[in-house]
């Protein structure tokens, strides 16, 4: 069994912004429509003036053991295979939107024109590596298979370095991070601000009139 | 026949499922290799040599896909039907192009003013054949300016030779050998973001890896630095006040090379106290200490140091011409200049929040850790009109430091110089034998507006172009006609309103590029040019990496698919031009071939066993030497021999010179000085300072939808003016409101150095309060408000500094000012 993961070492990006770029042209995906992308940047400053951190990071799908989205979806269109990356089944979205609002890593949008949900799916369709992986200018993403002890990630995983964003919730993340050192930041709590502020606006949309 | 002439348009090396080994013109020029398949690239990766790790970058691949795939990318000829400015172009046909440009040449050549025909030309990293282009000059007798060039590093390169000689110059930071550095002080520079290409990024994971600690001196923390150690919120133009502090406590506490100091500069030259004038002896050496004899004797040659001293608290005492004159060194009077640079003075006059006792900190661990640190004035250059001297201070801290050609220091590349790519001359026709004027040997200072005040000595010979004289030769009519590649004067160039207004005044305005910009409204007629993916040129590069070697890197920038569209080489179009002008122009072109013959000359100038095509096919050509550390591989230029702190040159060519436009200005004072700029008074004011983002290097990467994505930004909205978070609740202004900026400053009478004042530019934008900027200091990217509606609307929102900069001329380096602006912000 394979089991494939992401690492991002943050000691070493240089936030060149050269996955995102990369992920777009690999995917097709419009550079021209907010919100159309299957990787996502979190960036946020902490602290006061002089003492100012900025804090940068990559958020891809997280492919999760156990994703919610999969659980959510209505159709079954989303569905995780035997490498353990979760796809989308096109045919069968309906574009109801419940994964946007319920993955709590913001993974999911929805392509209006097509009226389906779009995410990360690892490049699977690429058939080697990510292309945000081949096209990081610092070398510091790192993707292979967690189930082989040998691999890169598996490495970094194991020694305790590299650690997963909100582990807590119980979903399993597969997406790791390495952070620089004395810069652990508040990104837990930023990402479910971002959670809370996307259920909000999808509540605000359904709310009944009146 | 258009097709007459061998350019080899569709020679693109490409066949299906091929790798073409080709290089990236998005910035600095990485070797990468795309696949092509049913005439399109599919694929785009980096060489695959280990050192080189030139990963394709945001910038690279957007070129690709957002520029040369451009859906508004410019595939035919177009001819203006509006007024300047409007965008209003229609098709026309290549002839209607060639002959409008010929027909203009000849007029000018019959009236014997063929210099009112100029071309400008952009980056030498993205320009189409600037050699050619350089030589087609100076057969037809047109002029040619590297018009970009001043504004990005013009007097860096002027202050490399007066300080240095020619030996040294850190222009970027692959001039440092960081893997071995242990301390590094870098200023206003968006590191490692914008230095990643060629290896850069490799040096700085291995200088991570091995412990080195990173502190940025900049107004704003950036949106790469940001992952540095340490971000000093410096007030802009203080950063002269900041080096000569630490010069200060370097001399104070001892904590400089005192070897180097004797062997390689000029520390130990004496200057008459009286008059400031360096003594010389009957020959005209100039004269140093000699402990020994208790006398003054010539200065020796670099290397050697035998009884000189530092002098440092001592006067001298030197009989001149049956008189006694005193003396004190180069050194002394520098730390007599810097004395008066405390701790608490920089701290005050810098506005760091921070204790003197930590800037006392940031001396002692350049000194304790020297000479394996790094004190860098940042990539290009001319921030404000004291940047030269500025330059000038940094030098002497890195001269105190004694950190060349040692660990962890400045490195000078010794091999690939030596095989001339970039300076080894391919015209089919020695210079001298040539139609046009003498001075053009080279695309740099190749017009009178450059190489006549050069000429005259009124400028240094490293300036690479003085542009405020070729707007003025506009306005006179002095200068009829310009065509223009790889740049944007009508973006880049400052005080924006005089350019407007002077290329208004143009008989002709021809335009070459790819995507729509600004300049592309203002043209008579618009080439449509071959994009970097579409034409070959040659490069070599020395890339270091993470190993202590050199390795010299030959490699051509092969044509991946053919010009698409109707678009062609500019090369092509000169050839066509010089073609209709027949007669003795033409016999110096004919038969020339720019697709292969014009590198493989220069390749077996090179001694190398290579052609063009061996390198578009099987990749780089790589020569892999060690690393050497050795100061004596290049020799030092300067009047003296040596490093100056005291600059020769400064005080003989320009200070103390009668005839000398600049005598007694304090911008070219012989030692290092800080000279200050205007401020800002009114609790609405603000210097308005520009950076760019990791992503935006130059007009290469402007108009282009991925670089422009929203989401790409994260942070780092590029159209917003950002200022400090607690100025603006002063101000009572929220993020995201709308705000006015209006210019109202530097003019004439806050600056004796300001020329054509630019106040009154206004522009509406949105705020972004933030932390991290220092709070004089309100922020805009560089790339934003263009004018033209050809281009994506979000290009056109938000700050286009240029317009709100005066002109200012600096004193002899030409540094330009590009970042000096005074603004009122006010809510709307």
């Amino acid at each position: 069994m394979v089991s494939y993961g992401m690492v991002f070492d943050l000691r070493y990006c240089v936030r060149s912004r050269s996955c995102y770029v990369a992920c777009k042209v690999a995917n097709g995906i419009s550079p021209s429509k907010k919100g159309y992308r299957r990787l996502s940047y979190l960036e946020y400053e902490e602290g006061e003036y002089p003492s100012v951190l900025r804090h940068f990071i990559q958020l891809p799908c997280m492919q999760c053991e156990d994703p919610v989205c999969v659980k959510v979806c209505p159709t079954g269109a989303l569905y995780k295979n035997d490498e353990g990356i979760v796809l989308v089944d096109g045919e069968r979205c309906d574009g109801c939107g419940h994964c946007v609002v319920a993955c709590p890593y913001g993974a999911c949008y929805i392509d209006e024109e097509r009226g389906v949900v779009d995410k990360c799916d690892f490049c699977f369709e690429r058939g080697t590596r990510p292309a945000c992986v081949d096209a990081c200018q610092s070398q510091s993403i790192f993707f292979g298979d967690l189930d082989d002890p040998g691999s890169e990630v598996s490495k970094l995983v194991s020694s305790g370095k590299a650690k997963p964003l909100l582990p807590e919730l119980g979903m399993g993340p597969k997406v790791f991070y390495v952070w620089q050192e004395g810069r652990l930041p508040s990104v837990g709590g930023r990402l479910v601000d971002s959670w809370v502020e996307r259920w909000k606006r999808v509540h605000r949309a359904i709310k009944p009139s009146g | 026949m258009l097709d007459d002439v061998k350019t080899g348009n569709d020679d693109s090396a490409s066949e299906e499922g091929k790798w073409v080994h080709t290089a990236c013109a998005m910035c600095l020029t990485c070797p990468i290799k795309m696949r092509v398949e049913g005439g399109r690239v599919v694929d785009v990766r980096n060489e695959d040599h280990d050192f080189l790790q030139c990963r394709v970058c945001a910038k690279a691949i957007a070129g690709i896909w957002g520029r040369a795939y451009a859906p508004d990318r410019i595939l035919h000829p177009l001819k203006r039907v509006g007024e300047r400015g409007e965008g209003k172009l229609v098709r026309c046909g290549w002839e209607e192009v060639i002959e409008a440009t010929t027909s203009k040449l000849r007029e000018y050549i019959e009236i014997g003013h063929p210099e009112y025909f100029e071309i400008w030309w952009g980056c030498p990293l993205q320009t189409d054949h600037e050699d050619f282009l350089a030589y087609w000059s100076r057969v037809v007798g047109s002029m040619i300016s590297y018009m970009h060039g001043q504004v990005c590093f013009g007097d860096r390169n002027v202050e490399s030779l007066v300080s240095y000689g020619g030996n040294h110059s850190y222009l970027e930071l692959n001039s440092a050998d960081l893997p071995n550095t242990k301390y590094a002080v870098l200023a206003g520079i968006n590191y490692p973001g914008t230095s990643a290409a060629n290896g850069g990024v490799v040096q700085y994971k291995e200088a991570r890896r091995r412990g080195c600690k990173f502190v940025i001196i900049d107004p704003k923390l950036a949106d790469s630095s940001a992952i540095l150690d340490e971000w000093v919120p410096i007030k802009p133009g203080k950063d002269g006040v900041f080096a000569l502090g630490v010069i200060n406590l370097l001399i104070e506490e001892e904590m400089y090379e005192e070897d180097f100091l004797l062997k390689f500069t000029n520390a130990p030259q004496l200057i008459r106290s009286d008059n400031g004038i360096a003594l010389r002896d009957g020959e005209g050496r100039y004269l140093a200490w000699d402990a020994a004899s208790g006398s003054s004797k010539p200065m020796l040659g670099a290397g050697e140091s035998d009884g000189l001293t530092l002098g440092l608290g001592k006067v001298f005492s030197v009989e001149v011409e049956g008189e006694v004159v005193e003396c004190k060194t180069a050194l002394q009077l520098m730390a007599e200049i810097s004395s008066r640079y405390t701790p608490e003075r920089v701290i005050e006059l810098c506005e760091l929040p921070f204790s003197a006792d930590w800037f006392r900190g940031v001396a002692e661990n350049l000194g304790r850790n020297r000479p394996a640190v790094i004190f860098f004035p940042g990539f290009t250059s001319g921030r404000y009109p004291n940047w030269f001297q500025v330059l000038r201070c940094y030098s002497v801290v890195n001269f105190l430091l004694g950190n060349f050609e040692e660990p962890g220091g400045w490195y000078t590349n010794k091999h690939g110089a030596n095989l001339g790519i970039h300076t080894s001359r391919a015209w089919p026709r020695p210079p001298k034998e040539l139609l046009g004027p003498e001075f053009i040997t080279s695309p740099y200072n190749a017009s009178i507006w450059d190489a006549v005040p050069i000429m005259k000595g009124e400028f240094n010979p490293g300036v690479k172009a003085l542009p405020w004289f070729h707007i003025d030769a506009i306005l006179e009519g002095k200068l009829r006609a310009v065509l223009t590649t790889a740049e944007n004067a009508a973006y880049t160039q400052l005080n924006l309103g005089r350019v407007w207004e002077a290329i208004e005044r143009l008989d002709l305005l021809i335009v070459s590029d790819q995507v729509p910009k600004d300049f592309v409204d203002l043209a008579d007629y618009v080439i449509p040019e071959a994009s970097w993916l579409e034409r070959n040129m040659l490069y070599e590069q020395t890339i270091r990496g993470a190993e202590d070697m050199e390795h010299v890197t030959v490699f051509m920038r092969g044509a991946a698919i053919p010009p698409q569209g109707e678009s062609r080489t500019l090369h092509w179009f000169m050839l066509e031009v010089a073609r209709r002008l027949g007669g003795e122009v033409w016999g110096h072109f004919e038969g020339i071939d720019l697709e292969h013959g014009w590198f493989d000359r220069i390749l077996e100038n090179a001694g190398l066993e290579v052609t063009s095509r061996d390198l578009i096919e099987k990749g780089p050509l790589v020569l892999s030497y060690p690393m050497e550390y050795d100061m004596s591989a290049k020799p030092i230029l300067t009047r003296s021999g040596r490093f100056e702190i005291y600059s020769n040159e400064l005080a003989e060519q320009c200070y103390f010179n009668p005839e000398s436009p600049w005598r007694r200005s304090k911008y070219v004072y012989p030692l290092p000085v800080d000279n200050k700029i205007a401020e800002p008074k009114g609790e609405d004011e603000f210097y308005l300072i520009c950076g760019k983002a990791s992503w935006h290097q130059k007009n290469a990467t402007q108009n282009n939808r991925y670089l422009m994505d929203e989401d790409l930004e994260g942070d780092n909205p590029l159209t917003r003016i950002y200022v400090n978070a607690r100025r603006a609740k002063e101000l009572g202004i929220r993020d995201g409101d709308l705000v006015e900026v209006e210019a109202i400053g530097p003019t004439k009478e806050d600056d004796p150095l300001v020329v054509n004042e630019a106040v009154g530019a206004k522009k509406r934008a949105r705020i972004k309060t933030v932390q991290g900027i220092h709070p004089s200091a309100a922020f805009v990217f560089f790339g934003v408000g263009h004018k033209s509606r050809l281009m994506i609307p979000r290009a056109r929102e938000g700050i286009a500094t240029g317009w709100f900069v005066p002109d200012t001329i600096g004193p002899y380096a030409g540094q330009m000012g590009k970042g000096y602006a005074i603004v009122r912000i006010r809510g709307v």
